[in-house]
Parts: C-alpha cells; structure tokens; sequence
C-alpha cells in the first residue's frame, strides 16, 4: 500500500509543481504574447503614419517624416470620406441610440406580450453575418424601383442616406443590448416617488429616468458610434457612389494607399482611446453607481 | 394618475412601435426581397422578372459548395484559434491581472478603436514575403526564400482569428470575472486539484461565456470576405468573397441573394440547435 | 532618326502584310479588320484609308538583340521631368487654342484610372491645374475605376438600366466596355459643334471604329500593350508568356482580372490569335488560365492592385500594363528590386481606353470642353510623357520630342515596329459571347 500511495504524492506535488509554473509563468507569458499579437498592427499602423510620403503606396518604410501629420487629409477625396464617415456615424448614433433605447425602456421596464419576439427580433440582426444585411438592404433598394408605391429618388440613386438606413439599422440591436444589460435593476420606485409626489411624466423622465440611464445611453452610443465609422461590409452595398473612410482605405488598397489614410486612422484611435480614458476618469472621479449617487443625492434633498 | 400609468402595456408598445417597426422595414423586409431576388431572372440591363426560379439553389449550391466549405472550415478553425487564444488570456485577466485588469482589458479592446481595414491591411505589411516579420528571417537563411504567409489559407486563418479574438475574450472575461472566488475557495477545502478546480467548476460556470463568444466569432468569421480579399489567394476565398462578387462585380443579383439566403439560413439553423445543445436564455436576452 | 508626324502611322503604313493589317486593327478596332477580310482572317487587301508611307521607323536603340524593348529607367525618369518642364514652359505661354462655342464654368466629375494622368507630389494634376486657370471649369478627378466590371456594375449598370444618371460626367473604359455602353445607348454623343481640337487631331487610325462612327462616343485617351512586367532583380531577363505557367513562381504571379488581358495573353501562348478568338480556342485558353488558378500558380487576380503586390515583393511576375511599370512601380522601387516591363516573344495585347460621357450626365459641356482640351497636342504630350502609354493625339509625338529627343527610345510611348509586329486586339464579339466569355472566366477564377 505504501508504494503506491507515495507515488500519488509524489505525483500530486509534480502536478502542483507543474500547475504553479503555469500559473506563474507560462500564463502571464502567454497573456503577454496575446496582447502583443492584438496590438501588432496597431502599431504597424501608427508607425506608417510617420512614413516619408515620397513614394505612391504606403506599403513600404521609407524613412520617419512628420508630413503627413501636418496635412493629414491632404488626398484628394479624402476630407469628404471622413467628413462622410462622421456625419454617417453621428446621425446613425442619434436614431439608433433614441430608438434603441425606447426599446429597452419597454423591454426592462414592462411586461407585454411578445416579449420573447421581440426579443428574437433584436437578436437576429446581431446574428446575421454583415454581408447578408448588405445584400438584403441592396435587394430592397434594387427592387424598390419596381414597386410604384415607393416614390422615384427614395433610395436610388444610393448614397449618403441608404448608408445612415443600413448603420442606423445594425445599430439599433447592439444600443438595445448594452441598455439591458446597464437597466437591469433599474430602481422604479424612484420615478414613482418623484410621480407620486406631483411631478408629470415629462418631468419625471427628464429629471429621474434619464440621468438614471445616462451612464447606459452614453455606453450604448459610444459602442454605436465605433461600429458605425468603422464599418466597411455593410456600406460597400448600400453605399453608391458615396465614400466613407473605410471605403476610402479599402479603394486606395487599390491604388495605392497615401500615408494620409493612417495618419487618420492614427487620429481616430487616439481620439477613441482618449474618450474612454477620460470616461474611467470621470467614473472614478464621480461617485461609482449612479443609482446610489441618486439615492444618496435624494436622500440629501 | 395619467394615461401612460394606468395602461403599462400600451406604454411598452408606444416606446417599442419605432424601433421595431424600422427593424421591420429595414431588416425583416429586406431578408423576405432577399429571398424573392434571389427567384429573379433577367439581366441588369434587360430588366429582372420574379419567375420563381427555384432551381438556382440546387444550382448555386452545387457551383459553390467549395467555398460553403472553406468558409465553414476557416471560421471553426478561426473559432477554435480564438478560444485557445483568448481562453488563457480571458483567464489570467480575471484571476490574476490585479491592478493590471483595467490596463488588459483595455488593450484586448483597444484594436476596436483602429480600423479593421487598416488592422488586416497591416498584416499584410508584416508578413509580406519579404516584410518585417519574413524578410530578416529569410535573410539569416532561417527561413527557405520561398517561404510565404500571405496568400494562403493559414494567412486568411489567422487574420481571421485575429480580427474576432476580442469578440471570444471579453464574454469568456466576463463569464469568468462572475465566478464568485469562494467558490473556488471551497472546491480547494474539498480537497479538489488544480485540474479538478478548472475542469469542475471554472469551466462549468465560463460556459455562457463561451457559447457567446463561439458564436459571436464564428457567425461574422462564416461571413467574412474582407481577410480572404487581401490576405488570400484565389484558392483561399470564401462564400462572402463570391456574394460580393456576384453582387458588385458582375451584377448577378439572383445568385449573389441565393447564396446569402442559404448562408443565413445555415447560421440560423446552426445557431439554434447550438442554442439548445450547450445554450442560455441569455442568448435572446432571456425573461428579465 | 524621327521624321514622321505619326509613329503608329508610319508603321502601319509599310508594306501590307497580314502583319501589318493585324497592326492596324490592332489600333483601329477589330471591325475594320473583319469588314475588310472577314472572320477567317485571311484577307490582304489594304482598307482604304491608310496612308501610303513608305518604311517603318528605324529607331530601336535600346531595344536588345532579341528585340525585346527595354524601357530603362533612365527614359521614364527623363520623361517625367520633360514633362513637368514643359508645363511650366508652356503655362506663360499664351493659349493656342480659343474655343468659339459659349465657354462653361463649374465643374465636372471624372473617373479614372490609377496613375493615367501626370501628377505632382501633393497630390496635384497640372495638366488640370492647367485646364481650370485657362476655362475657369473645376474637375472633380477621382481615381475610380480599377477595373472594367467592376466600375460598370458598381458605378454604371444600376442607375442607367433604370434610366437614372451615373454621377459622373465623364469616364475612361476600355473600347470593348465603350462597345458595350454605345451599344445599350448609355453614352450621350460628344457635341463637336465649336470643339476646335477634337475630333480634328484624333489619328486616322482611331477613325475607323465600326462601333463609334464619326467618333461620336469614344474620345479615345490613351492605347496601351499588355505583357509581363517582372521585378528583373529576382527574376533575370524574361521574355516568355511561359513564364505565367511556370511552377517556378507559383504562388509569386498575378494573372489580371481584365478577362480579355489574361485570356488574350493565354492564347497568345496557346499561338492562338486574340482578335480572331474563336469559341473553342477561347475554352482552351480559358481552360490554361483555370489551371494556372486550382495550382495556385497564381497568387492573385487583380486590377490595378497588382501594383501594390508587386510593390511588396510579393509577386514578382504580373500580368501588366505597359505604362503602370514605369509610371508607378519604378518610381518607388527598394533595394535590390528592378522592374521592367516586356512584351512577350510570343506577342502581347494592345488595347484602347477611351473617355465617355455618360447618359444624363449633367456637366457635359465642362466634360467636352476638357476632351477638346486634351487634344491640343502640346498638352496631350505633356500628359503621354508622364503615363507612359501610346497617344492618340496628332502632333503629340513632336511636341514631345522637340523638348526631348530621348523620348523616341521610350518604347512605351512609342512602339518599335518590331513591337507592333506582336501586338493584337481582342476579338470584337457580339455582346452575348462578350457576356458568356465574361461570365465562363468570373466563373474560372472564382468568383
């Protein structure tokens, strides 16, 4: 009995031994090589933002130059193509972010029936690959020319607004799911205090609700917004002549990419990075949970 | 009491109607036009008529059922790369970043904020035959000078796997982050191993965040065509790369909208019998 | 030394051969071709209307023994200095030409292709830089077009089937596409009502297309070869359509996807003759160009993208445009890179690409004004000097080389006789061959 025993102690502390390496060590290496493996590009891309801009594609590394930092949509087309991605972006976040939250309200807040279609319906979308909801989107403005019902010039020729339509739509799911999950344990008895205690409706919202899920909205559009200005597949078949930045880069793929395009691209990382630095500041810095900040705040009052 | 109040259930309508309805139009509708172009026949120029040609299926099928097939076996490739990627890395984020949490988290999510264009478009740079990561390689005669990655199938693999790591590691992170640690505490006074700790309880309770990561990179890794386009060869494209021919190259809309029915539809199917395999409620947004 | 007013009409002109003729169609379009001898391709008569000029240029310097045509650098670099010298020459000088029709302001959207007009770091267009100071008309120019079908079924087919205009006002397709878009009725006829350049200084040779009579459609902007262009610094000296076939460099050659490029250079190989193509040499060939694919010979199929992959090292044999070479690639090449660009021995293609205006185009008059503009012969030299293709504009080749005499070895812009010996049109078919051939090679290459 003895022999064996000892082996499994012995083997229990090779395997301990083992499971304290890879914890130790082999993990944090591998988590390390991960990270560095997602932030390769990244850095490829900044450091071609500092490309000399002497040669015709930015495919090659030349030598450091800050040129192009100091003309960074000095491409012909390429002020308009951001110029397009941002108006596109930020018109698509309103609607999405308005709509989306609407249904979220009802979603977290009342009980109706149909709820679980609903909740289908907004499923779906997340889970039809991108290509399919171009396709689908151009086969409804293809055929809208044959049905007379839908007025000449309503979709074709595409552009600037079969773009907004298909972001604001692939939006609106992602805007009702970040709301959930941010509205869950939403204090209701807040608003029915503040209602009980004379104010209307409007008020109400205005005054309790939306500060409540301000933090949620803000969360919401800002995931909106990032898919919207990135978002290559579905805008290259709702698109038309209309160019966005990602169809911009995706063009000049092939004919030549100017050092312009990372020098952009550079910006908006930085842009978006910044945003959600100062967005942990502020949580930090402003009381942790709002919904206890409101508590507290009425409990003050 | 005012009128929204006492009708609750018209209330969740009123704040519903909107949205739903722009889903309607924008996204039910346009799935059903989808199927119906795809019965078309014509031409562009001559002109389409819905003629309820249903023999395209078989017939698109049959012409691209390579690609049906490399772009299911790249995205479960890509899928189950993103895993044994993002499983460790989600793992020592949750267990053992300490004050280093929010820094990963950021830097998982951080390629979000670049270009997708411009990420993969990198890649192409960095492992050009002779580029940064190849050439100097090739230089010190470590690699055969024939030696590519690029235009293969492993390149559109591993773009792939690394444009949806972070679609696998946040809900794995999540996932795990929710494990309570007494939990573990207490398998560890019941005397279970490390191994046993992981296989019983860490695992079990990660599930939901890897059926959400599964399917939140495999379903977009089926449809992508963009890695194939600028990673790839002509051998290594995929189902995505043919609709977007079908549809701006050679304006074949009939076939291009079959092949994006029959891709949505395999997804579908999959994802709901994978739903009632290994799924949650959590995945339609369960009854809260 | 020069002495012709017309290089290409010099040529054609020598002794009438089959060769010759097949120059000539080569220039002119296939129809003159067959008008004159029938599909069997084997008439000799002249058709009328060439000039009866006597010998073929004898100007070939740098041209090897074997004949190839080597387009070294050093002529591509002088060529674009000559080119920006003479824009600035020529910008004090006072404007030659005065249109007498109402002059037009505003502007007018042109789409092109990559590197088909001279440009300036910046990036600035002087030729039209030029043409705004003097009409006063904008040019929204946009590099639009990377290859044929794709540009006409982004941009073209879907608003003009419908009947709706195109947004652009002026765009540059290759003949067969023009062929295409006259034959739909999608092209609004140039007004050369007042136009002082147009059509009077198109070459004779561009007169005859069966398809655009009166060159009503089809301002032609430049004709250019098809062939191999290869990075010589890993590849050594090429001069074989072999080489597209060859398990050497499998896996480091892009095949085009303009169908009647890589398909012409296919038969070519096969000896089949492109213009005269019939439907089984086209299986045929077709056939090669699907095998070169399923072996993963071919590392890419591309428009004008292979550039860039070339640009990378990571092909170092194309199927190319014979301008794209030197106007793009040279330019920018690293170390130990060293490209050039040949016509096969077994023969390359020529082709045409011409500017249109589309139906419903709403600045035709800015887009009419320009292609006038262009045709004034010192300005069309200064645009030919930079992109290094074949000018179909008279008195263009002596405005070049009176500014610069080395010119005339830049086989690119002025093709030996030699070269145009072995160059060829593809076949003009009727529409519906064009879309099934269309069709089979979408199909062959996969997509």
């Amino acid at each position: 009995m003895r022999g064996p025993a000892r082996e499994t102690v012995k083997q229990g502390r090779r395997v301990r031994r083992l499971a304290h390496l890879l914890d130790r060590w082999l993990l944090p290496l591998y988590a390390l090589l991960a990270v560095s493996y997602l932030a390769l590009p990244v850095l490829v891309m900044i450091l071609f933002s500092f490309n000399d801009p002497s040669g015709r594609s930015n495919i090659s590394w030349r030598g450091f130059s800050l040129e192009s930092w100091f003309d960074p949509l000095g491409q012909p087309g390429l002020a308009e193509a951001v110029t397009t991605s941002l108006a596109v972006a930020l018109f698509a976040t309103l609607a999405a972010t308005v709509l989306g939250v609407l249904i979220g309200l009802a979603l977290v807040r009342h009980r109706f029936r149909g709820r679980s279609s609903i909740n289908l319906l907004i499923f779906l979308p997340m889970s039809t690959p991108e290509i399919v909801l171009g396709v689908s989107l151009l086969t409804l403005f293809l055929a809208s020319t044959q049905y007379a019902f839908v007025p000449e010039g309503t979709f074709f020729p595409l552009g600037f607004h079969t773009i907004l339509i298909a972001h604001i739509m692939f939006n609106i799911s992602y805007v009702v799911v970040t709301m959930r999950a941010r509205l869950q344990g939403f204090p209701r008895h807040l608003e029915e205090a503040a209602m009980d205690l004379g104010a209307n409706e409007w008020t109400t919202f205005w005054r309790v609700t939306f500060p409540l899920i301000l933090p949620g909205v803000m969360a919401a559009a800002l995931l909106a917004f990032s898919l919207s200005i990135d978002d290559y597949v579905i805008t290259v078949f709702t698109s038309g002549q209309a160019t966005t930045f990602p169809l911009y880069i995706y063009g000049s793929q092939q004919r030549g990419i100017p050092v312009q395009v990372n020098v952009v691209g550079t910006i908006i990382f930085l842009v978006a990075v910044g945003m959600v630095v100062l967005s942990t500041l502020l949580q930090r810095w402003q009381r942790p949970d709002p919904v206890e900040a409101v508590e507290v705040e009425g409990a003050r009052t | 009491m005012s009128w929204f109040r006492r009708h609750p259930t018209a209330t969740a309508y009123l704040l519903l109607a909107p949205g739903i309805a722009y889903l309607a139009i924008f996204y039910l509708y346009p799935t059903l036009q989808m199927f119906l172009v795809s019965l078309w026949t014509g031409t562009v120029e001559a002109g389409y008529q819905l003629t309820f040609n249903f023999g395209i299926y078989p017939q698109a099928l049959a012409q691209y059922s390579d690609h049906f097939l490399r772009s299911l076996l790249y995205g479960a490739i890509a899928t189950l790369l993103t895993f044994l990627i993002g499983f460790p890395l989600a793992y020592f984020i949750a267990f053992r970043g300490g004050r280093y949490k929010s820094l990963l988290l950021f830097l998982v999510i951080a390629p979000f904020f670049t270009s997708f264009l411009l990420r993969t478009l990198s890649w192409r740079i960095i492992f050009a035959d002779q580029g940064l990561a190849l050439g100097p390689l090739k230089d010190l005669d470590l690699l055969p000078e024939e030696f590519r990655l690029t235009a293969t199938p492993s390149a559109v693999i591993a773009g792939i796997t690394y444009n949806f790591l972070p679609f696998m590691t946040l809900p794995l992170y999540v996932a795990l982050e929710r494990i309570p640690p007494n939990l573990l505490e207490a398998a560890e006074d019941l005397y279970a191993g490390t191994w046993q700790r992981f296989r019983r309880v860490t695992l079990p309770l990660a599930l939901p965040g890897v059926f959400a990561g599964t399917l939140l990179t495999f379903i977009p890794a089926m449809g992508d065509f963009v890695n194939a386009e600028l990673l790839g060869s002509p051998q290594s494209q995929m189902i995505g790369n043919v609709i977007q021919a079908r549809f701006l190259r050679v304006s074949d809309y009939p076939t291009g909208a079959a092949l994006s029915f029959i891709l949505m539809a395999a997804i579908l199917v999959g994802v709901f019998i994978y739903a009632r395999v290994v799924g949650t409620e959590e995945l339609t947004g369960g009854t809260s | 030394m020069y002495d012709g007013p017309d290089a290409l009409q010099k040529v054609i002109g020598a002794p009438v051969t089959r060769r010759r003729m097949l120059q000539l169609t080569a220039v002119t379009g296939v129809s003159a071709f067959l008008a004159a001898c029938g599909t069997t391709g084997t008439g000799t008569s002249a058709p009328s209307g060439t000039p009866g000029a006597t010998v073929g240029r004898s100007l070939s310097p740098t041209a090897s023994a074997t004949g190839t045509p080597v387009a070294s650098a050093t002529a591509g670099a002088s060529a674009t200095a000559v080119a920006s010298a003479r824009a600035d020459a020529t910008a004090s000088a006072e404007p030659t030409a005065v249109a007498t029709r109402a002059p037009v302001s505003g502007s007018f959207r042109w789409a092109n292709w990559v590197g088909y007009i001279d440009r300036e770091r910046g990036p600035r267009y002087p030729t039209l830089e030029r043409f705004t100071q003097e009409t006063g008309v904008t040019v929204e120019y946009e590099q639009a077009v990377d290859d044929n079908e794709s540009f006409y079924a982004a941009d073209l087919s879907g608003p003009l089937s419908v009947g709706q205009s195109t947004g652009w006002d002026l765009v540059v397709l290759t003949d067969w596409m023009m062929q295409r878009l006259v034959a739909r009725g999608w092209l609004e006829q140039i007004d050369t009502n007042g136009l002082q350049n147009y059509p009077a200084n198109l070459l004779d040779a561009y007169k005859t297309r069966e398809w655009d009579p009166g060159n009503l459609y089809a301002a032609p902007w430049q004709s250019g070869m098809t062939g191999i262009g290869h990075d010589r610094g890993a590849t050594g000296e090429l001069d074989s359509l072999e080489v597209f076939w060859d398990p050497q460099y499998a896996g480091r050659m892009t095949y085009l996807s303009e169908m009647q490029d890589t398909i012409g250079l296919a038969a070519l190989r096969l000896g089949f003759a492109p213009e005269t193509l019939t439907q089984e040499q086209f299986d045929q060939a077709l056939a090669e160009v699907a095998r070169g694919v399923d072996e993963g010979l071919v590392r890419q199929l591309a428009g004008n993208s292979y550039v860039d992959v070339m640009a990378l090292g990571d092909a170092i044999v194309a199927m190319a445009w014979s301008g794209d070479v030197q106007g793009l690639l040279v330019p920018d090449q690293g170390a130990g890179q060293d490209f050039q660009w040949v016509l096969p021995r077994q023969g390359g293609m020529l082709w045409t690409d011409n500017m249109g205006i589309p139906k419903g185009a709403a600045n035709k008059a800015q887009a009419e004004a320009w292609i006038d503009f262009y045709y004034r012969p010192e300005i069309a030299a200064v645009v030919e000097a930079w992109v290094n293709y074949v000018c179909p504009v008279k008195g263009a080749d002596e405005e070049m080389l009176a500014l610069d005499p080395a010119l005339a070895e830049n086989a690119l812009i002025f093709p030996t006789p030699d070269m145009l010996a072995r160059l060829h049109p593809f076949a003009a078919t009727d529409l519906d061959t064009a879309q099934r051939w269309q069709d089979a090679f979408a199909d062959a290459i996969g997509l």
